[in-house]
């Protein structure tokens, strides 16, 4: 990790180094560094293109706000220097602007203006005279010159980088000692002079990290003559919002600014009264002409910077190759053109020890200045630093684990204890919103789950189990508010009694329907909860097919005393029924007991009944007789349904209705639609059934015409019997969406049985 | 400019999967809040946790997914969640011989869940600070070898393997840091199936 670290604070410097050595050096005896933006045509460094984003920035936030833990001061010596060249070769020694006898500096910046007068340069950008010998070359010898006084320290200088614009160009040194501290440099400049984009006026900016403080330093060349302080206002607003480097950092980011140059700014004060002071030795009383000090403090520009006090002559304008103020034609009126000025984020972290210019110079029509600066900068601990940064992720990662919504239920195993048809199970548990965000849930079914998805379908079960509710939101923190109670309900009705009965098949098992089910208690952007259920389930002789309960097999074993397992015995049973074409005489005749005593029970009691199969039968009673019927109860003793008609005539439509099959088998639906106008032709489909279809068939007949025959009493008809009992006996295994062939279908169901109740007593079999 | 060339912060998504009750909550607890939870009851779901880790200089966040363990979730539930792993770790317990030798099979699940090739796999034996070791080093590290996988033993209650325990999602951080940003596979895209990860599946299968 601390490896790691080491890189991000060089990787400037370090890619830097790989570069020059590649590249190889300008001038002997100094190393060139280039920024460690990627030059043209290289590719753009992995560095810059993969700087994460608002993560990072979040991060770099709450560690700044920390710095002082892991940060040192030290305090770095600056040498700034500014001269406007006017064009000029240099053709004398710079040491008296840019040597110092008591302070080395760690930095030097050098800021120079009007490299170049001519025209041509100023379209520098549009006619590639970069390319120009004479564009580089006056740039060379200037830099020549600087490099000259600088080998006359006592320790070696590095060129870190440079940048020019036109006129404007800044050099950055730096010493042996201070250089592996530098990095993330990189440079950006601005042109605002013709039209206001042009390299003739503007500035050219360097950004760098010394430690771990950032620096910018800024030469800047605004616009000329007496009056035209609006448009140098402008100028320095133009530079300030345009200068952009890497990862959006602007001029005013920079926690240590450096703004040098010929900014300009003229003394507002009669040509005579300046040159008379300026004959004397105290310019005091020049000070409060001076334009820039009038705009900065009337709050225009440069908010904040600060400018150590004048003490020297006006640096402008001289007769070149003197130490006379201007004596052309012009007349120009002395000024403090030329300025350094600083700002910084931290008060008094930069302290300036020498303010000059430097009128030994001779060769401008503008005199050099220079400043010397003491600046703190922070220096990291790179152990305590790894610690805090630790502390800063942990804590963010904290934060950003408690904004993941939680709950806590009651119980993830849900239990409905004995199961029984057409029996309400319920059982409730409780969701409590325990974490700091609002938890918005949903219980859904593992087979519409896809972890994908944020919005699911609703709940949608197909085994009877309802829950209320299956979605909410829950605040965070809220006492009750927090709390839900959420009820699972499960009703077995004649839908789904049959699912109960067979079990559902997972993997090669038949297992309890509510085993097959897992519900997700899903938080959205949260974790997922499993939700799973039971309940003790026996078979039931409703949801049975006719063909089970006729069997023989079950004339040895109780039903209930099966278990899922048995399942597959049952149907192993069906699946032999349906192979052997040898129906034994002694299973022909079998009727399964319930509903040879549901039957039996209105053959007895119920013909006479008024309103039979038309009023509803008392719940309590239904409950009763289904419990005796699949207590089995009900064998060998025909008289013991308990309740009353109606009761036992509602039990008889469930019994028949929770039948997973038709009487008649899906196979023959379309066939015996097809011939319903022939009755003859339905009879004989009738006998191609299976024996035990047959019989089950006939004897349900029968005793539907029986019923008819007392149809004046108990308000039967055979168009009313056929519509009720058609779908036990005859339906199609898919029921059509389309609505009128599916009514077209019932329709013909319904006539199909209702031939058979019409038709006479002699003709059936 | 280049400057302001910028990309989201990218997750990652790490599914962890084995038997029941081998520590796969403690290892993440572990890696995430860096201590031992005081207790813990079955997961029964999925949680997930997230943590920002340093690979050079991005920072990049891992979403840590933990599953559920127990054999009656495996094949309908946990599957569910493979779907945009960017890694899969796979944790067996030392202690427990059951658990190593259905790492195949949870392996086996990856494969058919996992449509991407370079998804980087790990194999993480736990609780190797109890005495009890039944699953020796070596037949773990024959076994780890012959299905590439990366072992690691760790244990999530000691302190001390708290670097440990970091190296390993960091090194899946590295392995991650190299791919591009996680873009959900379209769908109906023919699924790549390389002859490497053929060979693998046969021989743990």
């Amino acid at each position: 990790m601390r490896k790691i670290r080491r890189k991000i604070i060089n990787s400037g410097t370090g890619k830097s180094d790989s570069y020059s050595k590649a590249v190889g050096t300008d001038s002997p005896g100094i190393e060139r560094i280039r920024p460690s933006r990627a030059p043209p045509g290289q590719p753009i460094s992995e560095e810059s293109s993969s700087e994460p984003a608002d993560d990072r920035q979040l991060l770099d936030y709450y560690l700044t706000k920390r710095k002082s833990e892991y940060s040192s001061p030290c305090d770095v010596n600056l040498l700034a220097g500014s001269f406007n060249v006017n064009g000029k070769e240099p053709k004398e020694a710079l040491d008296h602007w840019l040597l110092r006898q008591n302070e080395t500096p760690d930095i030097i910046v050098i800021g120079i203006q009007e490299l170049q007068l001519d025209a041509d340069a100023y379209f520098s950008e549009y006619v590639n005279a970069k390319e120009s010998e004479k564009y580089q070359k006056c740039q060379e010898s200037w830099k020549t010159s600087v490099m000259l006084a600088l080998q006359k320290y006592n320790r070696p200088f590095q060129l870190i980088v440079d940048e020019r614009l036109v006129g404007m160009y800044i050099m950055i040194f730096c010493s042996e000692r201070i250089k592996p501290a530098i990095s993330k440099v990189d440079t950006a400049n601005v042109g605002c002079g013709l039209m206001g984009t042009f390299g003739n006026k503007g500035a050219c900016s360097v950004s760098l990290k010394i430690h771990e403080t950032s620096f910018c330093f800024v030469t800047s060349h605004l616009a000329a003559h007496q009056n035209a302080i609006k448009k140098r206002n402008q100028d320095y607003e133009s530079i300030r919002h345009r200068t952009v480097f890497r990862e959006r950092l602007r001029i005013l980011d920079h926690e240590r600014v450096f703004w040098l140059g010929d900014l300009n700014y003229r003394l507002d004060i009669p040509n005579d009264d300046v040159r008379f002071i300026c004959q004397g030795d105290d310019i005091s009383s020049l000070l409060p002409a001076d334009q820039l000090h009038a705009e900065m403090n009337a709050g225009k520009i440069f908010k904040g910077f600060h400018e150590a006090p004048i003490t020297f002559k006006p640096t402008y304008k001289f007769d070149s190759g003197t130490n006379n103020y201007d004596s052309s034609p012009k007349n120009r009126i002395p000024a403090y053109t030329d300025r350094i000025l600083w700002l910084t984020k931290e008060p008094d972290s930069v302290e300036c020890l020498s303010y000059s210019s430097h009128p030994s110079i001779t060769i401008s029509d503008h005199k050099p200045i220079s400043a010397c600066f003491r600046v703190r900068t922070e220096q990291i601990n790179k152990q305590i630093y790894y610690s805090v940064y630790k502390e800063v992720t942990s804590w963010l990662d904290k934060h950003e684990n408690e904004l993941i919504p939680q709950v806590a239920v009651s119980s993830k195993a849900i239990d409905f204890g004995k199961l029984k048809f057409l029996e309400r199970a319920t059982a409730n548990i409780q969701l409590q919103n325990t974490g700091k965000t609002p938890a918005q849930f949903q219980i859904i079914d593992s087979k519409v789950f896809s972890p994908d998805r944020d919005v699911y379908e609703a709940f949608n079960s197909n085994i009877g189990l309802s829950i209320d509710p299956n979605k909410g939101i829950l605040p965070p923190d809220s006492g009750d508010a927090s709390i839900c109670t959420i009820s699972f309900d499960l009703n077995i009705n004649k839908e789904v009694v049959s699912k109960f009965n067979f079990g559902v098949k997972q993997g090669g098992n038949y297992v309890n329907p509510l085993d097959d089910l897992i519900l997700i208690l899903k938080l959205r952007n949260g974790p997922d909860h499993y939700i799973t259920l039971s309940g003790d389930w026996t078979y039931s002789a409703f949801g049975m097919p006719f063909i089970a309960l006729t069997h023989s097999f079950f004339k040895d074993v109780s039903i209930s005393s099966l278990e899922y397992p048995a399942t597959s015995l049952v149907l192993n049973q069906l699946v032999k029924a349906e192979c052997s074409s040898s129906n034994s005489p002694s299973e022909q005749n079998f009727h399964p007991p319930a509903f040879y005593v549901l039957l039996n029970h209105i053959v007895n009691h119920g013909f006479m009944e008024r309103q039979l199969f038309q009023i509803n039968g008392d719940p309590d009673e239904v409950r009763a007789i289904i419990d005796t019927i699949d207590a089995e109860e009900v064998v060998g003793n025909l008289e013991s349904l308990p309740g009353s008609v109606a009761s036992v005539a509602e039990v008889l439509l469930l019994f028949l209705n929770s039948n997973p099959f038709p009487i008649i088998p899906y196979t023959h639906f379309e066939l015996c639609t097809d011939l319903v106008d022939d009755h003859n032709l339905c009879k004989s489909m009738i006998e191609k059934l299976d024996l035990r279809s047959q019989n089950i068939f006939q004897y349900l007949i029968m005793f539907l015409k029986e019923v008819l025959k007392h149809g004046k009493i108990n308000g039967c008809t055979s168009e009313f019997l056929a519509g009720l009992f058609s779908r036990c006996i005859l339906r199609p295994q898919i029921t059509l969406k389309n609505r009128e062939k599916a009514d077209l279908e019932k329709r013909k169901s319904v006539q199909f049985v209702r031939q058979f109740l019409n038709e006479d007593e002699s003709s059936l079999i | 400019m280049e400057g302001s060339k910028r990309t989201e912060p990218r997750i990652f998504k790490i599914i962890v999967v084995g038997d029941s009750n081998v520590g796969k909550t403690c290892l993440t607890y572990r890696f995430v809040e860096e201590r031992f939870p005081s207790n813990t009851e079955a997961t029964i779901g999925v949680d997930f946790r997230e943590k920002r880790v340093q690979v050079d200089t991005e920072i990049i966040r891992l979403q840590i997914w933990d599953t559920a363990g127990q054999e009656r979730f495996r094949k309908s539930m946990v599957s569910h969640y493979y779907r945009n792993a960017a890694a899969v770790i796979f944790v067996y317990d030392v202690t427990c011989e059951q658990s190593f030798r259905n790492i195949p099979k949870w392996i086996t699940e990856a494969d058919q869940h996992i449509l991407h090739t370079d998804v980087p796999r790990l194999l993480v034996g736990t609780k190797n600070d109890l005495e009890s070791q039944e699953v020796i080093r070596q037949r773990a590290q024959r076994f780890a070898d012959a299905n590439f996988l990366p072992l690691f033993e760790v244990s999530a209650k000691s302190e001390s393997s708290q670097s440990q325990i970091n190296a390993i999602f960091l090194t899946v951080a590295h392995k991650l840091k190299q791919q591009k940003p996680l873009i959900p596979k379209p769908p109906g895209q023919p699924v790549m199936i390389e002859w490497e990860e053929d060979s693998r599946s046969s021989c743990c299968g």
